[in-house]
């Protein structure tokens, strides 16, 4: 087989053949995934789910493991919600030092030996879902950078509420990155870009309750040039009700390639926020599977991206059984050269009767040289259900804008008000007060860095 | 009262209606695709050199070319070399000059089909070009329309008689080497219409082709090319029914408009091939390209389909919207039953200033019948002031059909608006027994509630077609409620 030039898969093979120490029991299925990743290689823009998405910057750069690096005093905690217990993870490895995290359930770094990282319950599932094998329907394919992550993460965080467990306080987990400065590798042409693979898995326990937060940061914002390539398994049991809050807010150079999964069970319920500020070229795929009657879920996301951003949201929702519902709403505001791919897809089985699915893109475009892709897409197998979905691309309403103008408002004001009206939808909905709070303050941040166009 | 369990029943057992064969004697070209059998085509239509070269590189561009397997359809390898690319009525060298002269075997067809040209010719007001297989056999009201200057015949008596308008429209819109089958088109073609209308001119009638696959293992190649000159209006109709058969047929048409400046193109279908019998086995495979070019400003294209036949659809009528203020219009009815399946939408592309465009369509599925809409909207840099409008909505009959959407919009121009919407229903039992109460029987509720869901689209269609498209919307599904 012939690999044309910056597409090839041997530096992260490479990679592979020099991790370091692993948990044990996971040899199997982690060689398991990386051949599934050889054998698939990069995706290009011929593969269909891929098509909007150019790796072409990515695969030029040389990986690299990531650096150890340990963090100076206070970096972390402008991230931190002070009252949350928290999981921090620099580069991809447990920071025990700076964490806390709860006690009432289970919460263990991976890679930290004797922690109980390798419990039954934690074997059972991880990289079970995601391991980049085709989890759902058969042409879902293989998602390489899962089988990646899958390959080769080093350390990572396992959640296990127990049955019944109601857990107030949401749980934070941080995932820093702070790249060594680029300076020893100038040998040639090739940038490097440090790699680190973030792992996350939560197992909620029959009708428990908890909440999530997940971070991805960097410690100087205008040091790129690292990858994370980040995978959250999310196992939600029968009557579990599991709330989920992605805040990116990495390097505006940074890759950023994630795939989520959750798995419901009989009435569960799984809500999941996507925020993504940050990052230069960043995708996410997120698969939703409705695996047991009366399950619920909702997949919201919100991206506010600038300059020469790239956003891609792909996310797929499978009905497979009876009685589920699914709400998707994602909404961008893009600005600058800005680019992003929204494409949703709604699979409902023919045993899933009475589905309803509701699914939403909103683009707002604050620039001429900004472009929204929009892909909506709905395969129904099953006669008794309800889906619809909607789309929308356009820019600030005149007339609102002439409103507020007419009482006296400033055209920039009144332009950061009409936007934030837009967005604050989804930064509402965040129930955690300083989380709220700290989405807002970005948000708004976000927008009084440009004007009125 | 019969249930609706009995009614699928008596429907499902339901033939194909217009299923039937008539032996008329074929001069066919052996089968096979090579650049002799191309040589072979032009030389029996008298074609100039140029025609033939150009035939010949798309031919050179198809072999290079893969078949697209992107489309949510499934099908039998076919087998390009089993397939006569040429067949035309043995009397294509003497042609009748009326009607009278036409094979009486050929009219009686006609006749089963519904199509009566001698009465269409005194009651409908509708010129008839109709094509059988592949040459056209009979052509109406042409006197008429050349008074006005319009140019209404075969693509190949206007290769003959107008060389320069198809030299220098033929391919424009639809390049040579656009996709696998409209390159295998460009190669191949046999026959088609062709229809220019001067400057100014409002076409005073409905033009109409009815097209009909006969022979044997042959496939249709058309090749349609309307030029809608400054300020000018053509409503053009296409309508088909196929004979019963077996073996798999192939159908891969091109039609091209171009519309100038302040004219006005509308180009309705009723396609109603055989799908097929209950099992799937048979059928047509229709892989038609179709696509518009809003030339010149305030010009509108405007596409209507409803589409009931074929085994496999791989459809996507499009406009170019390249004049300002042009409009693009996209209004279809999908219908697949038993184990049809319909991979259809539409593609509308603003470069203009102020380009608007709608799009409605309508996906009914039923039986095991799989139905895709699959739609680009693509809003370009310069479209200032773009307008889309998109809704698809689809209705599911009985539990093993597949209903699916998938629209791409790309939009690169913030004063651009553009709105998607699509919804996915089933008929209500509550609906049934509304109906059911009030003394209409089941199967006529369902023929009710299916006409008001397509009522948008057939709004738009010509009077005559639209109360055909309500026809074949029954045959094709009555009784199927689940």
């Amino acid at each position: 087989m012939t690999i044309a030039s910056g597409r090839s898969t041997a530096p992260y093979l490479d990679l592979y053949a020099r991790r370091g120490g692993e948990p044990e029991v996971l040899r199997a299925r982690r060689q398991e995934a990386i051949e599934r990743f050889e054998a698939a290689g990069f995706p290009t823009g011929r593969d269909e789910e891929w098509r909007q998405t150019n790796l072409g910057s990515l695969l030029r750069a040389a990986p690299a493991a990531a650096s150890r690096r340990p963090l100076q005093g206070g970096e972390a905690a402008r991230f931190l919600y002070p009252d949350c217990p928290r999981m921090v993870f620099v580069n991809g490895r447990y920071a025990p030092e700076i964490s806390s995290p709860p006690r009432q359930i289970t919460a263990v770094a991976l890679a930290e030996p004797g922690a109980g990282g390798d419990t039954e319950a934690v074997l059972e599932h991880l990289g079970a879902h995601a391991s980049g094998r085709a989890s759902c329907s058969a042409d879902a394919g293989v998602h390489p950078f899962a089988a990646l992550n899958t390959g080769l993460f080093e350390d990572g965080a396992a959640i296990v509420i127990p049955d019944g467990a109601v857990v107030e306080q949401p749980l934070q987990v941080l995932w820093l990155n702070a790249p060594a400065a680029p300076a020893a590798e100038s040998g040639g042409d090739t940038p490097a870009v440090e790699v680190s693979f973030p792992r996350l898995l939560v197992i909620a326990g029959e009708n428990s309750q908890a909440s999530v937060i997940e971070t991805f940061a960097a410690v100087d914002p205008k040091a790129g040039g690292y990858f994370v390539c980040p995978v959250s398994e999310f196992v939600c049991g029968a009557g579990s009700v599991l709330h989920h809050t992605r805040l990116q807010a990495d390097a505006t150079d940074a890759f950023h390639l994630g795939f989520q999964h959750a798995q419901l069970e009989r009435s569960a319920s799984f809500d999941s926020s996507s925020l993504a500020f940050g990052g230069g070229l960043v995708r996410n795929d997120t698969v939703g599977l409705l695996d047991g009657e009366g399950s619920h879920c909702t997949l919201d996301g919100l991206y506010v991206i600038d300059g020469s951003q790239f956003v891609d949201n792909h996310m797929r929702v499978e009905h497979r059984q009876p009685h589920t519902t699914s709400h998707q709403l994602y909404k961008g505001v893009l600005d600058g050269r800005a680019r992003s791919v929204f494409n949703g897809r709604i699979y409902v089985h023919q045993a899933a009767q009475k589905t309803d699915a509701k699914q939403t893109n909103r683009n707002l475009l604050l620039s001429k040289s900004a472009l929204a892709n929009s892909n909506p897409q709905l395969e129904i197998f099953a006669d008794d259900v309800r889906c619809t979905h909607g789309s929308t691309i356009g820019r600030l309403d005149e007339e609102a804008l002439f409103y507020l103008r007419s009482r006296g408002i400033e055209r920039e004001q009144a332009h950061a008000m009409l936007v934030y009206a837009f967005a604050r939808e989804l930064v509402e909905k965040a129930s955690h007060e300083p989380l709220r709070q700290d989405l807002e303050s970005r948000l708004l941040a976000s927008l009084n860095g440009g004007g009125p166009r | 009262m019969p249930t609706a369990a009995d009614t699928i029943g008596a429907l499902a057992e339901r033939d194909y209606e217009y299923g039937f064969v008539t032996d008329v004697e074929q001069d066919t070209a052996p089968p096979g695709l090579s650049e002799e059998i191309i040589a072979f085509i032009s030389a029996k239509k008298n074609e100039p050199q140029w025609l033939l070269d150009w035939r010949l590189q798309a031919y050179r561009g198809w072999l290079k070319m893969v078949e697209p397997t992107w489309a949510n359809v499934r099908y039998e390898p076919i087998d390009y070399q089993s397939i006569c690319y040429y067949a035309a009525p043995k009397s294509d060298d003497d042609r009748p000059k009326s009607l009278d002269e036409i094979d009486p075997e050929i009219l009686a067809t006609y006749e089963k089909l519904g199509i009566p040209l001698r009465e269409q010719e005194m009651l409908a007001g509708v010129a008839v070009d109709a094509v059988f297989d592949s040459v056209s056999v009979a052509t109406t009201f042409r006197e008429k329309l050349a008074e006005l200057g319009v140019i209404f015949c075969s693509f190949s008596e206007a290769v003959q008689d107008h060389p320069e308008l198809v030299r220098k429209y033929l391919g424009t819109v639809v390049p040579r080497r656009d996709n696998f089958f409209a390159a295998l088109n460009s190669a191949v073609f046999s026959d088609g219409s062709f229809v220019y209308i001067p400057k100014g001119v409002r076409c005073p009638m409905e033009l109409s082709t009815y097209f009909r696959i006969n022979a044997m293992n042959t496939g249709q190649f058309e090749r349609t090319l309307i030029i809608a000159e400054e300020g000018s209006y053509v409503s053009y109709l296409e309508g088909c029914t196929a004979p019963m058969r077996d073996e798999n047929q192939l159908h891969a048409a091109v039609v091209e408009l171009i519309a100038h400046e302040d004219a006005q193109i509308k180009y309705s279908t009723v396609q109603n091939w055989y799908p097929g019998d209950k099992e799937g086995v048979g059928g047509i495979y229709n892989f038609v390209t179709k696509r518009g070019l809003c030339e010149g400003r305030r010009s509108k294209i405007s596409w209507t389909q409803v589409e009931t036949g074929s085994a496999v659809t791989w459809k996507y009528p499009s406009c170019i919207l390249r004049g300002d203020d042009s409009v693009g219009e996209f209004y279809s009815v999908a219908v697949s039953n038993n184990r049809q399946q319909a991979d259809t939408g539409t593609k509308m592309i603003h470069v203009g200033k102020r380009t608007s465009s709608t799009i409605i369509s309508k996906g009914i599925s039923a039986g095991e019948g799989q139905n895709t809409y699959r739609g680009s909207v693509r809003i370009l840099r310069s479209a200032e002031d773009a307008r889309n409008f998109s809704q698809c909505d689809s209705m599911l009959i009985g539990d093993r059909c597949g209903a699916h959407t998938f629209p791409y919009i790309d939009v690169a121009n913030p004063s651009a608006q553009m709105e998607h919407e699509a919804s996915t229903s089933k008929i209500g039992e509550d609906q049934i027994f509304y109906c059911n109460q009030r003394g209409i029987d089941t199967e006529d509720a369902v023929s009710m509630i299916v006409n008001g869901f397509c009522k948008e689209v057939f709004r738009e269609l010509p009077m005559e077609f639209a109360v055909e498209a309500q026809k074949l919307l029954e045959v094709s599904l009555e009784g199927s409620v689940g």
